[in-house]
Formats: structure tokens, sequence, C-alpha cells
């Protein structure tokens, strides 16, 4: 049965190129989103530079060197100044003067790049379980707070194809007369789904991540998730990398109940075009809508964003609170209330299938 | 013919779960500007002395005393109300009335509206001197330099802006908010590509396709369908935009309907010299327009592609990439922005201030420019739909 479902999804109903186009779509996208945030302003060499010379846990001496470097970056010009003075009068050689200049010359033309690093290192610093990492680029690839669209397309379009389309060809009505149509066909194909839907989510997780590489030299995958500001009251004690994979699970869970969500809505809704207006505007509305994190959070698709659980314990004071929220820290309820909303939605999507047939 | 255009009508609507959709997005719309734009419905309440009231709906009895006409009568009894406060603040006595519980609240509202209304009864002398001075200037460099270009643009905002003035005061900076909402222009494209995916594609998964293609009224068929199709997004773009004006009104309570649009402080420089109200219907037009275009592109794919969900993730794709193209402005993609309907959903930036485009020399405006453009896709794509319709072959 698995093999037949395979089959006519993914060959005859073409699921397979659309599965690739929009793998495709979200490689062009991912390359030049960044791009864009990369051209931010900031010298991205003097700033990799710096962080490939200091990254790492942050000690007597390499505080020092940088209190130095800082020090030569603040006041640039004015040591530009008294060198050619000091060379003017003869009191230091050519070549010294050469020397002066070629290391000015490096803090001053870098000067924005070296300032964001000044940023993030006086975030590391202030706290002994952080490090110093590329905080641009991993801020990068964990700045994907939202439900990744491109999945959320892929996910609905093989609900339509494999089980919601059948409705208008009159086929379901074939279907449950078959001994085994009703129910288990109906199982294989959610499971089929919500595999292909992790599936999906996974390969882009890894294209994001692949891109990032690309783009910038990482070279910290093990520093602690708290060195980035983003997490800064993260209690996730994973490393970076930890924390990216088990964004990317959280994710990919997110995607197979999204997934069960869409057949909940192809039984509700017969109609394939539905389903695809319905599954979209439940993805977008509590996202662009009703922007708060607590309603958010609760929602069928609150998985998909992934990121945003391992933020930590961020306490949100609200002057008027809507009635049907949670609790008032996000943070340490939020994965789990999530992770049972979706458990109970694959549940419900396994166990109630419709039981009369669709006669249009 | 009338017939024919009723029965498409009634096929649109009659759309499984599209009135659903409609009520839907409706409250979520409205909705959403209660939770992110309200002031005046559940405004934020403050205490003093064990009891509690809220300062906006204050300020808005406040407002209401001083509109009207800006007089010297009217700025000389605002000065007296500051002071008052101002005195009541510093713990002496005065028998003048206050507005709220706190002086200064009150001293800050009589401040506002009393630099409101300076910004009101000077901008000829503050802002239209300046522009036109200024263009006096780029215009004596363009004749010297024989630029005709320039030189017709510097008398085209020499006309625009010339003769403005303005002279009283009411509530109208809060129409800002309403002009700059875009939410439910999104909610208007979703429904228009939802019912405009089963124009075409509708028909081909029912059968009835090769049918129509027999009847000798095929082309009036497809006018009535672009004809329902069109009063379709008209009403729906109606209901969404009043029920927006009336929630915001009811949120915000801005006033002055009948002022001059320029009067806004945001939109000073804008080059539309219509009221208020007239202004809103004609922007909430031209973002009827824009839906209708994207319409009238997946009614094309409507034609080319089999089944109706092929055509509204298509379409879904095709409005997202119509959004992304408006986003570039520079180089070959920045011509390609005329013919964008998304230019006209988010019509409101052509009117903000004197935007002109250089056609063979000759300045023009901006929203002229886009609605040829606009025009120019919409009848390419309906042609388009028109010569796919009508080819022999037909199944799908």
């Amino acid at each position: 049965m698995l093999k037949q479902e395979l089959k006519k999804v993914f060959i005859k109903r073409y699921y397979l190129l659309i599965f690739f186009a929009l793998l495709a779509a979200e490689l062009v996208l991912c390359v030049v989103q960044g791009g864009k945030e990369g051209l931010s302003g900031f010298d991205k060499e003097a700033y990799e530079r710096f962080v490939n010379i200091y990254a790492g846990q942050i000690t007597e001496e390499k505080a020092k060197q940088l209190e130095t470097s800082f020090m030569y970056l603040d006041n640039a010009d004015d040591l530009r100044l008294f060198g050619e003075a000091f060379y003017q009068s003869g009191d230091i050689t050519p070549e010294e003067f050469e020397q002066l200049q070629t290391e000015l010359e490096q803090y001053m033309s870098g000067r924005t790049g070296i300032n964001v690093f000044r940023e993030h290192y006086a975030y590391a610093s202030a706290s002994p379980a952080r490090e110093i990492v590329n905080s641009e680029a991993w801020t990068e690839l964990f700045s994907n707070d939202a439900a990744d669209l491109l999945c959320v397309f892929a996910v609905i379009v093989f609900t339509v194809s494999a089980f919601v389309a059948e409705n208008e060809t009159s086929f379901s009505l074939l279907r449950r007369t078959t001994p085994k149509g009703r129910k288990a066909l109906y199982r294989t194909d959610l499971k089929l789904g919500m595999v292909t839907a992790a599936g999906f989510s996974l390969i882009c997780s890894a294209l994001r991540l692949g891109v990032g590489l690309a783009k910038w030299s990482i070279r910290d995958f093990g520093a602690p998730l708290e060195s980035l500001e983003l997490f800064e009251n993260t209690s996730f004690g994973g490393s970076l990398l930890g924390g990216y994979i088990t964004i990317a699970i959280l994710k990919a869970l997110g995607a197979a109940a999204f997934c069960a969500f869409c057949f909940i809505l192809g039984n509700l809704f017969t109609s394939s075009v539905t389903v695809l207006l319905a599954g979209l505007l439940s993805v977008l509305l509590p996202q662009y809508v009703l922007r708060d994190a607590r309603i958010y959070y609760v929602s069928p698709v609150s998985l998909l964003r992934g990121t945003g659980f391992l933020y930590g314990n961020v306490v949100l004071e609200e002057a008027d609170a809507l009635p049907f929220t949670v609790s008032e820290t996000a943070g340490t309820l939020a994965l789990p209330i999530s992770l049972f909303i979706a458990a109970l939605i694959v549940l419900c999507a396994f166990l109630f299938v419709k039981k009369r047939g669709a006669t249009k | 013919m009338g017939t024919l255009f009723l029965y498409e009508l009634k096929k649109l609507i009659r759309q499984k779960y599209l009135i659903f959709f409609i009520i839907l997005l409706l409250g979520v719309n409205l909705f959403n500007i209660y939770l992110n734009y309200d002031e005046l419905l559940s405004p934020q309440q403050y205490a003093k002395d064990g009891e509690t009231f809220a300062l906006t709906p204050l300020r808005l009895q406040m407002d209401r005393d001083f509109a009207g006409k800006i007089t010297n009568e009217k700025l000389a009894r605002l000065k007296a109300h500051r002071d008052a406060a101002e005195a009541i603040f510093n713990g002496e006595e005065s028998d003048e009335p206050m507005y709220t519980p706190y002086p200064y609240s009150d001293m800050n509202f009589a401040g506002e509206i009393i630099t409101e209304m300076q910004r009101l009864y000077t901008y000829h002398d503050t802002v239209i001197d300046a522009v036109l001075q200024k263009n006096g200037y780029l215009e004596t460099q363009a004749k010297a330099v024989n630029d005709r270009y320039r030189q017709r643009q510097a008398e085209l905002i020499e006309k625009t802006y010339a003769g403005r003035s303005l002279d009283s005061y009411y509530r109208v900076n809060a129409f800002e908010t309403v002009f700059s909402y875009r939410l439910s222009a999104l909610f208007l494209v979703l429904l228009g590509v939802y019912s405009a995916a089963f124009l075409f594609a509708g028909e081909k998964e029912n059968g009835m396709l090769p049918l129509l293609k027999c009847t000798p009224k095929k082309r009036a068929l497809f006018v009535a369908k672009t004809a329902a199709f069109f009063t379709f997004v008209l009403c729906v773009g109606i209901l969404f935009f009043s029920a927006d004006l009336l929630t915001f009104w009811l949120c915000l309570r801005p006033s002055g309907f009948f002022q001059t649009f320029y009067a806004i402080e945001g939109y000073m420089y804008s080059i539309l010299n219509v009221n208020i109200l007239t202004a809103y219907l004609l922007t909430s037009f031209l973002r009827v327009l824009g839906a209708f275009f994207i319409g009238c592109a997946v009614m094309l794919l409507s034609v080319l592609l089999p089944k109706a969900w092929h055509v509204f993730f298509c379409g879904v794709l095709l409005t997202a990439a119509l959004m992304g193209m408006s986003l570039f402005t520079d180089g070959i993609f920045g011509a390609l922005r005329f013919f964008d309907p998304v230019t006209l959903l988010i019509s409101i930036r052509l009117f903000e201030t004197f935007r002109v485009v250089n056609i063979f020399g000759y300045p023009v405006f901006m929203y002229a420019a886009a609605l040829f453009g606009n025009l120019l896709f919409g009848s390419l794509s309906l042609t388009g739909t028109w010569l796919i319709y009508k080819r022999r072959r037909g199944y799908a």
C-alpha cells in the first residue's frame, strides 16, 4: 500500500517536481535574503578577522589585547597625526612609520566591522558562560523566527495531492467501498505526509546551514548558546550547533504536526482550493495578525516557528491581557504546551476519519 | 447578456465556503485594527484619588471644543488655559475648569493643540513657500543649462503646490493610520485569487467547458465572467474598506472628513488636492483595481491549468512574486514596477509626495504612469485569456 501511495503522489501527481522546485526556491531565497542583510553597512572582513583571532573563551590575555586594539581604534586619527609629526621631526624611522601607517589603516578602514565586534565582545564579557563567536553569522542562521512559507506550501500541496483532490474526481467514494480504503489507506497517507513534511523541513534547515557556512567562516560550533545576544535568557545548556539542530528538529516536528492539521482540514472541507486557502490562512493569520506571542505558541502551527522556544524565560508584561492567554512567562511553558497540542492534532488526525463519503 | 452576467455573479458567490472566508477575514481584519490601533474603544485607565478615568476621551472633548476655523480668540483661550494649568501644576489656585484631573495633561494637551494650529495656519508660509522657492532656484538652473525636462517638472511643481493654505483645526492626524493600513488590501487580494481560480478551471473540472465552447455565446460568456469578477472584487472591496473606515473611526475618532488631504501632517507634501473622504474613496478604488488586475493574471492561469487548486497555488506564488518585485526600485526592474498591480494595491504611496517619471521628456505623475501600466498589464492578461479560451481544442 505504501509503495502505491508513494508512486501515486510523487510520480503521477508530479509531487516530486514540486518538492524539488520548492527546495530550489528555498535555496534562492536563502542566498538572496542573506546577501541583502550582509550589506547592512558593516565591514564583514574586518569583523571576521577579529573574530577568528579572538574566538573562544575570554582570557585575561585576550582581554588586554582587545583593550589595546580598541584604544588604537578610538585614537586612530590622533595617532596618525602624532606619527606624522614624529616622522617629520625625525624621531621615528621611515620603516617604523610605514608599520604604524599600515596598522592604523587596518583599523580605520574596518572601523564599522570592529565596532560591531566590540558590541558583541561587551555582551560576551558580561558573563563567564559566554564566549566570543561569529555572532553575526549565527544570528543570521537563527533569525528565522517565522514559519517557513515554502515549507507550508509543500505540506499543503502534498495533502491536496494525496488526499483531498480525490474528492473531486469521486474516487474517494470508490475508496471507501474497499476494505482498507477508509482507515488504513488514510493512515498510510497521513504517515507518508508527516515523513515528507519533516524531511522537507530538515532539508531546508540543512540548506540554510550550508548557505551560511559558504558565506561566513564559522569555526565555533561548540560554543555555548548563550554567547548570542538573541539567546540572552536561555536555559538551554547546549552548544550553538546543538541549538541549531534542536531547532531544526522542532521545526520538523512542527511540519509533521502541520501536515496532520491539513489532513483534518481536508476532512472538514472537501474542496481542494478551500483546503489550500484555509491552510495558508491558519499559518499567516496567527503570525502576521495576532502577534501576541502567547496566543501564537498555543496555535497548531507554533512548532513551525522553532527558534522562539530557546529564548528562555522572558517575562511579558501587557497592560491589557486577552482572556485566553496562557501565562506571563512564555518561556518554560511554551514548549511542553506546543508539543502537547501538536501531539493532540496528530492523534485527532489519526482517529477521526470522515465516516460518510464526499458526494458533491 | 444581462442574465448571463447575473448567473456568473451567482456562481462566483455560491462557491463553497466563500461567504465563510469573507466573514472570517473581515472579522480578523477588524479584530486586528482593534488590537493594534485602538485608543478610544477600550482606552488605558488611570487612577487618581480612588477614581479611574481615561485620558484619551478627555483629549477628544478638548479637540471638539476647539475644532473649526482657527481664530485669534481660540488661540488666546488655549493659551490662557495652558497658563492656568501650569499655575495649578505649580501649586497655585485657578478658577479655570480643567478637562482632566491632571493639570500636567491639560498643559500638554493645550500646548499640543496650539502647536498643531500654528502648523496649520503657517502651512502656506513654511511649507509651500519653501517648496516654491527651492523650485524657483531649480527652474532658473534648468533654464541655464536648457534642460527642458527639468523646466517642465518645475512648472508642474508650481502648478501643483501654488495657492495652498489651511485654516481649520480638526483631528486629522489620526487619518494617517487609516490610509497606511494594508492588511485589508492583502485579504482582498487573497479572496480575489480564490474566486478567480474557479472562473475557468472550475468549468474544466465540472466538464462544462467543452459544452460552453459549443454555444454561440462564447464571447458573451467571457465578458460576463470578467464583469462578474470585477463586480465581485468591487463589492468585497467596498465591504472591507468601509468596514475599515468605520472601525478606525470608532477606535481613533478622527474628525475633519472634508478637510483637504494635505492637512494631515504626514502627507503635507501630497499632490492630492481633494478632501480626505474623496481621497479615501480614490485610494480604495485604486486598491480594488490592483486586486482586479492580479485577478486577471490569475484568470490567465485559470485557462492554462487543468485543476483549480493548481491555479490557486500558482496564483498565490504569483502574488508573492509581484510583491517581491515591487520592492526593487532600480535598474531594469524599476520600470517593471508600473506594470505591477501591487503598486496600485499600496496606492497611498503614489500620492504621498511629488513623484514623477520621465516619459519622453515630459514629467508624468507616478499614479498616472502606474494606472496606465496596470491597464496594459490587465488588458494583456485578458487578451491572453481570451485567445487561449477561444482556441478550438475544447477540453483542457
